[in-house]
Formats: structure tokens, C-alpha cells, sequence
């Protein structure tokens, strides 16, 4: 081989070399790298678009249950007092004893267990204290069930019934009452 | 000079050399060896347009749910309040441990040698109410009657009492306290239990 030739060879040898460099480092790995990113952002976007439907199907079938249970609240909530619950319920709570014939000392505010006061966090639970003077044992059970029946947002947290020095039958009753209602601001 | 007859002759040996000419072959082997990429080249290329095409064919299907993916989600989180609220409001009305009937319920456990002084109430649960009574036990040998009782009711808390409504708490049972043993007829006491809803009806 002559010199000519040699020189004719190394060049097509750095051609060839320079084109694989070109092709690879320019066209095959980029598009290799792009395909690779693309391949994870089309897993992602389907995984999210499965979810998406999902979730929009799953709010779409709850749509009957979100009217019913909105309905219950809006219910219960037209049975709530708007006035502050220390202007309403004691004179309501004279007054519903009254209609059964019992007298009443004058409810107070009562403290009540946490778990039995925050209901959620548009509703809450009041307590009252307050004492009947002398009534028999079968009676107020009869008054209870008879007031639980009426107010269905009334019941009853604590009784206590303790011997009366005057009547063997009659017995003083101490009993606090919570009264489930909006809390203050709610409309 | 002699006569040239073999002249074609010669000229074709030439061509014949030049044809067998290995840079030829070189020159031939490296284009074709250059093409090779660009070939690959153009296929990885058509694979990422196709790559290309599918992703924004998701990113287009994306951005027509995505809006109302957001507004669902909203609707979720308000389904979600609305379903607490009414759950807590229905456990609210309808969980009442301290019923008429408990009065009742309790009647039935009280032997008929306690005269009750004291009988309290409370509501501790959604099912559950504890009981304290405060009472003189009347009979010939009140002392160890009273503990017969609370044997009596710590095995009716394993059994099951016979009350309607209500049934014991195990482990509820407090062991009696007495308060003056001068007489032995007629001995106060105090004692405390649990009574759980049945059914939590």
C-alpha cells in the first residue's frame, strides 16, 4: 500500500468514526433518553387519568347519598333553635316539664363530657342541671320516655335519685339534660 | 520495434487490476459502515415521534378531565363533611344509653333487701352507663349477704344479667364498700357497675 492509500483508509476510518459519533451523540441518545422520559411521564399521566376516573365515577354514584344525607342535616338543623341556647332552653325545658305536670327547679348551665358535647364542628351539645322536688320512680320513667320521645334532640346525660326524708314513694331527682343544637354563628 | 497486437489485451489486464483494487472495497465498506447509523438513526427517530404522539395524546386527555377531576375532588371533600356531619348527628339522636327503660333494667338487679338511699346514672358511652347506688342492706346477716350479691353479679357479668335492655360490663363490678358494720341487719353500702345497650338499640 502506498501512501495515497494509507491516507485514504485513516480518513474513511475518522469518517466513519465521526459519523457514529454524530449519529449517536446527536440523534440515537437523545432520542433514546426522551423516549425513556416520555415512556415514564405517559405511565404517570395514565396511572392519574385512572385515578381521576375513578374518583370521578366513585363522587358521580355518591351524588344520591351526598342529596340524602345533606337533607338529614338540613332537617335536624330547622329542629335547632337560632336563639343562644342559655336564652332558649331553659324556659323550653320549664315549659315541656310543665306540660307533664312536674315542676322544675330553674335549669342551670351544665358542664358535660367532651365526648358527649362536640358533636361536629357546626353542632354541639348543651348541658342543664336541674332538680324535681319529689316524684315516684315508675313516674319518672314515664316523664323520661315521654320526653325522649318528644324531642328528638334532647336526652338525658345524668340521673340521680336520692331518698326523700319526707315520702318513702317520692324521691328527689337531679338530673342534667343535653340538648343537641348549632353552635354559635351556624345558620 | 516488435508489433503490439496485444493492446485491448492489455488494457483489460489493467482494468482488471484496478477492479481488484482494495481501496475500493475500503472506501465501499465505510460508506456502508456510515450509513449503518443514520439508518438506526432514522428508526430511533421514528420510535420517539411515536413516543411524542402518545404523550400528548395523554397529555390532551389529561387536560380534558382534569378540570373536572379538581371539581370532583372539591365535590368529594363536601360529600366527606356531609356524611360525617350526618353520621355524628344520627350516632348523636340515636345512641342513647340513658333511657326510660334503664330505671326499669335496674330494678330488676337491685335485691329486694336493699333500701336505696342513692341512685345515680351517668352516661360514659355511646352504649354505656355507670351505675352507683348507695343503699342499706336489711336481713339477718346483711354482711355476707352483700358480698353474695356481688358474687351473684360478678357471675351474671360473665353469664349475662337477665335485664331486658341492658347487659353488664365486664370487669364493671366494683367490689362493695361498706360503711357501718355495727349492725349486723342493717349495713350501708355503696357499689358501682356498668350497663351496656343491648344491640346498641
Amino acid at each position: 500500500m502506498d501512501k495515497e492509500q494509507i491516507q485514504k483508509i485513516v480518513i474513511a476510518v475518522i469518517g466513519v468514526i465521526v459519523a457514529y459519533y454524530v449519529c449517536f451523540s446527536m440523534i440515537i441518545w437523545p432520542a433514546q433518553m426522551k423516549m425513556e422520559s416520555n415512556a415514564k411521564a405517559v405511565e404517570k399521566l395514565q396511572k392519574e387519568i385512572r385515578t381521576a376516573e375513578s374518583k370521578i365515577n366513585q363522587v358521580k354514584l355518591a351524588e344520591n347519598e351526598q342529596d340524602a344525607n345533606g337533607k338529614m342535616v338540613e332537617y335536624f338543623k330547622s329542629l335547632m333553635p337560632n336563639e343562644p341556647p342559655k336564652t332558649f332552653y331553659p324556659p323550653e325545658i320549664n315549659k315541656i316539664f310543665k306540660d307533664q305536670n312536674v315542676q322544675i327547679s330553674q335549669p342551670l348551665v351544665s358542664s358535660i363530657p367532651a365526648n358527649f358535647s362536640d358533636i361536629t364542628g357546626d353542632f354541639a351539645r348543651y348541658g342543664w342541671v336541674f332538680g324535681i322536688g319529689e316524684i315516684t320512680y315508675h313516674d319518672f320513667g314515664r316523664l323520661q320516655a315521654e320526653i325522649e320521645n318528644k324531642n328528638s334532640l334532647w336526652e338525658f346525660a345524668e340521673i340521680e335519685i336520692t331518698a326523700n326524708p319526707t315520702s318513702e314513694e317520692k324521691h328527689s331527682v337531679k338530673m342534667v339534660m343535653g340538648t343537641l343544637g348549632k353552635k354559635e354563628g351556624v345558620q | 520495434m516488435p508489433l503490439k497486437i496485444n493492446l485491448i489485451q492489455n488494457l483489460q489486464a489493467e482494468e482488471r487490476v484496478k477492479a481488484r483494487d482494495p481501496m475500493k472495497f475500503i472506501i465501499a465498506g465505510a460508506i456502508g459502515l456510515g450509513l449503518l447509523p443514520l439508518l438506526y438513526s432514522a428508526f430511533v427517530y421514528y420510535q420517539k415521534s411515536e413516543s411524542d404522539g402518545l404523550l400528548a395524546v395523554q397529555k390532551s386527555k389529561w387536560n380534558n378531565i382534569e378540570a373536572e377531576y379538581k371539581k370532583r375532588q372539591e365535590q368529594e371533600k363536601i360529600q366527606s363533611d356531609i356524611k360525617d356531619q350526618a353520621s355524628k348527628l344520627d350516632l348523636s339522636i340515636n345512641s342513647r344509653p340513658l333511657r326510660a327503660n334503664v330505671l326499669n333494667d335496674i330494678r330488676k338487679i337491685i335485691p329486694d333487701q336493699v333500701e336505696l338511699q342513692r341512685l345515680k346514672v351517668t352516661r360514659i358511652d355511646n352504649d354505656t352507663v355507670q351505675v352507683s347506688i348507695t343503699g342499706i342492706w336489711q336481713s339477718d346477716d346483711a354482711q355476707r349477704s352483700i358480698g353474695q350479691a356481688y358474687i351473684r353479679m360478678k357471675s351474671d357479668e360473665q353469664a349475662g344479667s337477665k335485664m331486658d335492655d341492658y347487659i353488664l360490663v365486664k370487669e364493671s363490678v366494683k367490689e362493695p364498700v361498706l360503711g357501718n358494720v355495727d349492725n349486723p341487719k342493717n349495713i350501708n353500702f355503696d357499689m358501682s357497675f356498668q350497663l351496656k345497650l343491648k344491640n346498641n338499640n
